[in-house]
């Protein structure tokens, strides 16, 4: 921490020294983690069933949900505040790592080949080597150059080390989590990030949302296990791009469809629904066809030609149920749709109402002469796909590897030194290491019985175990 | 610790909080950009859209201006929208003269579908079909159905209600805008 004492004190300098704190750091990565751990009591915004999410909060959580809209935590990671705390961990990183990292580059190029005898009589580790010459001196100097060692000489004395890159793992680590970072931040650019469900109907060509290709539902295949869970869902995928026929897969479970940097995954499905039927006007006693038609339940129009015979629709029930007040829908998918229609046509002074129950779900006497009898027709079924693109997952595995290559140099690695003098016949040998003292009386004992002088290495009374 | 010069410090924090503002004010423009299709607020001009009647024609909101206008959105398959219907019908008819137009807007449906409704319930005011849900869900940015927005002769939206209205509700905020310019 910077102890200099300074007359006055700018506005620079003073941020300098509040970003370079360790206190700051902390406040500020304890604000992160509590914001995040808020912004997981609610689903995000993204992931409710509704675009009104002003709405949605107060009706689905009450006043909590209110309170909790309005301060903005239903969208925490992508608010300002939520970004700006990550900004200043990111500043808060890079000024800490400065702060030190420069010292120590600064220190460690600053090196004294030879300091004096008594410093390196109080290295930890410490070996007197007598009866030695500047023979011995070469030979260890090569030995220590065979391991990798870089060793600086004068006269006869020489500083070796290693890994002094290990020293700097802290901030190499640091610069990989400036990376995640901005990773996670690159999600904010409109275009990097995309995840949403789209709803495909067999047959249907729909855009994918963030994208400029379509994709269209040859088949939709559901299979179940015999207690009734689903045991395999799979789409037939075609990417329609610039209107051609790009890529054709089926997408499984865990089996994505991968197109221009955009992931379709299969998420979900509808059961058949019924899309279309084929229908025969008949007359109900001489069992004479009048005319077909077909009936699209998505698309109902207001009449049909069947020959010379109209038949025309009143009323539609996509999903008919009987309520309080008569009758009505519970929803606009047709899961059992009811008409009222009339037929009209040569010989019809006064057209009858009639109800026409497509699926047969019920059978009323009825007035009129006509009937619509089902000959065919097509069930659809739907495929739910999940719309995922994230242009920041190879930055944040970059940033991984980065931390990852940072913690190795931490953990692994240790900045090695060795430093020798000749005096009066002896050999005196000083080491010191970042870590691992152990590993360095090993190594020391094994470099000297490689240079024919075998010692027994301890380590100082001051020193660490 | 003369690690580095003051210059220096001052240069880096410099350039770091200001690449950060640049950052938060990139990001910050980008959603804004995103979030201009909330629902219209009290105070706003109401957006046009122009849609088919269920008898075909063509309606759009603009050519009512200068008419206190009520734009309900509803569904057949919603119970309270059904249920306020009828008084919906009833101050209509009250007021209708006065320069006052109900438009429903029919969330989905098919034309037979909206239409049937009507009659059966007698509606006589104008209902719109928003067959692909584009009016609804980015213009108006619909949540829960019934919403209503009152919108005045100057075309600004003045009360917007969700849930099934009161035939007092209505008449008062009806009252209200038509005794305004």
């Amino acid at each position: 921490m910077t102890t200099v004492v300074r007359r006055r004190r700018t506005l620079t300098t003073w941020l300098w020294d509040f970003f370079a704190s360790i206190k700051v750091a902390i406040v500020i990565i304890a604000l992160i983690a509590i914001s995040a751990v808020i912004g997981t009591i609610l689903p995000q915004e993204n992931f409710i069933p509704s675009l009104n999410p002003g709405a949605y909060y107060p009706q689905t959580y009450g006043t909590f949900g209110e309170i909790y809209y309005t301060l903005g935590f239903s969208h925490m990671y992508t608010s300002w505040w939520f970004v700006s705390l990550m900004l200043l961990l990111g500043i808060s990183l890079i000024i800490c790592s400065l702060e030190r990292v420069v010292p120590l580059y600064k220190s460690l190029q600053r090196q004294q080949i030879k300091p004096a005898l008594s410093v390196i009589q109080r290295k930890e580790i410490y070996v007197p080597a007598a009866g030695a010459d500047e023979t011995a001196v070469d030979k260890l100097i090569e030995e220590l150059t065979r391991r990798k060692y870089k060793v600086r000489r004068e006269g006869t004395s020489f500083m070796a080390e290693r890994m002094r890159i290990s020293r700097f793992g802290a901030y190499i680590l640091h610069i990989g989590l400036i990376i995640i970072i901005l990773g996670a931040l690159s999600r904010l650019i409109p275009g990097w990030y995309v995840s949403k469900n789209i709803w495909v109907e067999e047959g249907q060509t729909v855009s994918v949302t963030g994208s400029e290709f379509f994709v269209r539902n040859d088949d939709f295949i559901v299979e179940f296990y015999d207690d009734g869970r689903p045991k395999h869902f799979e789409t037939k995928a075609v990417i329609i791009d610039g209107g051609q026929e790009t890529v054709k897969q089926s997408i499984i479970v865990n089996s994505p469809l991968k197109y221009k940097g955009f992931m379709l995954f299969q998420a979900n499905y509808l059961p058949p629904m019924l899309r279309t039927l084929d229908l025969e006007l008949t007359e109900k006693d001489s069992k004479q066809t009048l005319g077909k038609f077909t009936m699209d339940f998505s698309n109902m129009q207001t009449e049909y030609k069947a020959g010379e015979y109209t038949v025309r629709a009143l009323d539609y029930f996509p999903d008919f149920v009987f309520g309080n007040d008569g009758p009505t829908t519970r929803s606009t998918d047709p899961n059992n749709p009811v008409l009222l229609i009339q037929v009209e046509g040569p010989g019809i002074e006064k057209p009858l109402k009639q109800w026409f129950f497509p699926l047969n779900q019920m059978v009323l006497e009825q007035e009129s002469k006509y009937e619509l009898v089902p000959f065919g027709g097509r069930m659809v079924e739907t495929t739910g796909l999940r719309v995922q693109k994230d242009n920041g997952i190879p930055i944040v595995y970059g940033g991984s590897v980065v931390v990852l290559a940072g913690l190795v140099l931490v953990f692994y690695f240790q900045h090695k030194r060795i430093w020798g003098q000749l005096h009066d016949g002896v050999l005196h040998v000083g080491a010191h290491t970042s870590k691992n003292w152990f590993g360095m009386r090993k190594d020391m004992e094994k470099i000297f019985q490689s240079v024919g002088m075998p010692v027994e290495v301890s380590l100082n009374k001051r020193g660490k175990k | 610790m003369a690690s580095q010069s003051k210059v220096g410090r001052a240069v880096t924090v410099t350039i770091l909080l200001l690449a950060s503002a640049g950052i938060i004010f990139a990001l910050l423009s980008f959603n804004q950009s995103d979030e201009n299709v909330s629902q219209p607020q009290v105070g706003q001009a109401a957006p046009n859209f122009s849609l088919t009647n269920t008898d075909e024609k063509k309606m759009s909101l603009q050519e009512l201006r200068g008419k206190v206008v009520v734009v309900n959105f509803w569904g057949t398959w919603c119970d309270p929208c059904r249920e306020e219907m009828p008084r919906i019908q009833l101050m209509y008819e009250k007021y209708k003269d006065n320069g006052v137009v109900v438009v429903g807007v029919n969330i989905g449906e098919s034309r037979v579908t909206a239409k049937g409704f009507a009659d059966r319930l007698g509606l006589t005011f104008p209902i719109v079909l928003d067959h692909d849900r584009s009016v609804t869900l980015n213009q108006y940015k619909i949540g829960p159905i019934p919403t209503s927005f009152f919108i005045d002769k100057q075309g600004v939206v003045r009360y917007i209600y969700t849930g099934p209205m009161s035939s007092g509700y209505l008449e008062t905020k009806i009252q209200t805008l038509l005794s305004q310019p």
